[in-house]
């Protein structure tokens, strides 16, 4: 058939590709897990809410252990320097990283913000996540753990609400546990909702204010830590 | 929340895959997002419309695709899939989060106009 007019026809081509869009993340995070594997570093990913406690938890957390392990803090938030000012003061290194409004970190800003410590003598690093319990779901950050902080006062819905972060976490802490005589929350319901979204996760209930559960808490700590040393004292004599 | 992050990494990856030439014959780029990404879908479509503005792709759009999360039960050797984020299979009832599909944020295809100027009415 003869077509009346002059002009551009263009044939589309469809290209079946496969590009994932987290692939530059999930490369440096792996990165950065081959460096702490070298360094001999256990890398805790601390996630939350805001205002759950995550701060409050690392403070009673380095007082409690620092004569036993080394430990260093990368902070994130979306602006201030405060939280590593309060690590600071417990006697550890911290560096903040000001991410000027990203409601997550990315491995990125870890490999950044690394070589501007000194991880000599480092058996801990705790990484404290941007209080956000969706966007840092989908970062790995090269991390051991990735423990998500749930505390009583938020309710104990979260995690069906927040799925993703449930899945992909490692220890779940119901924190302020000191407050659960005068909050509607049950324990009981948020580790049943956990643990029907993911039923590998790892529970601990405690509350930094009081002490109650952290002694158990960093037990576990301790013994991770330990746990890291001796797979890389194994696969160097094998 | 991370929207524009994620429609900037679009941009970001196929500018790394494709020379300018190329990004300025895409129109249509068909985006894979899983239940369980985090991502508000419609809005991805619609932020990208800002970050490609003044770009080579700037004549393209964004189409999403939602996929629903499905997981593997190892008792029964099959795959279900996960309703209200209760990640037990409804055959034996025993819990898995071995996720197969519902992670996802991938450019799955792309569609480019290839400009051919026809000689008609011969």
């Amino acid at each position: 058939m003869k077509k009346l007019t002059n002009k551009a026809v263009g044939t589309l081509r469809v290209q079946d590709v496969s590009l994932n869009l987290l692939k530059a993340n999930d490369y440096i995070a792996d990165m950065i897990r081959g460096k702490m594997k070298d360094k001999n570093i256990l890398l805790v990913n601390l996630v939350s809410s805001p205002g759950s406690g995550k701060t409050s938890l690392l403070e009673e957390t380095i007082k409690r252990i620092k004569d036993k392990v080394s430990i260093a803090v990368l902070e994130g938030d979306l602006e201030t320097e405060r939280d590593a000012e309060r690590i600071r003061k417990q006697g550890v290194q911290a560096l903040q990283i000001v991410t000027q409004g990203i409601c997550h970190l990315e491995a990125q800003m870890i490999e950044q913000a690394m070589p501007k410590m000194d991880f000599t003598d480092t058996e801990l690093l705790f990484i404290e996540n941007v209080g956000n319990l969706v966007c840092p779901a989908s970062y790995d950050l090269g991390e051991d753990y990735r423990v998500t902080l749930v505390s009583c006062t938020e309710g104990d819905d979260k995690p069906k609400k927040y799925p993703s972060m449930f899945l992909t976490t490692d220890i779940m802490l119901v924190t302020k546990t000191d407050l659960l005589p005068y909050v509607p929350f049950s324990v009981e319901a948020v580790i049943k909702d956990a643990k029907e979204v993911n039923n590998n996760i790892g529970i601990f209930t405690l509350s930094s204010l009081k002490g109650e559960g952290m002694d158990e808490w960093c037990d576990w700590l301790l013994e991770k830590v330990k746990e890291k040393k001796e797979a890389h004292v194994a696969e160097a004599v094998s | 929340m991370h929207e524009v992050s994620i429609a900037q990494s679009i941009a970001d990856t196929l500018m790394q895959e494709y020379d300018e030439s190329e990004l300025e014959k895409v129109r249509e780029i068909h985006v894979r997002v899983g239940m369980l990404s985090g991502v508000e879908h419609k809005l991805l479509e619609h932020v990208f419309t800002f970050v490609i503005d003044g770009t080579a792709l700037s004549k393209s759009i964004l189409k999403t695709e939602l996929t629903e999360v499905i997981a593997f039960c190892v008792h029964c050797q099959a795959e279900f899939k996960v309703e209200q984020y209760i990640f037990t299979c409804p055959s034996c009832n025993s819990p898995s989060s071995d996720v197969r599909q519902g992670n996802e944020l991938t450019i799955c295809k792309i569609i480019m106009e290839e400009p051919i100027y026809e000689e008609t009415n011969k």
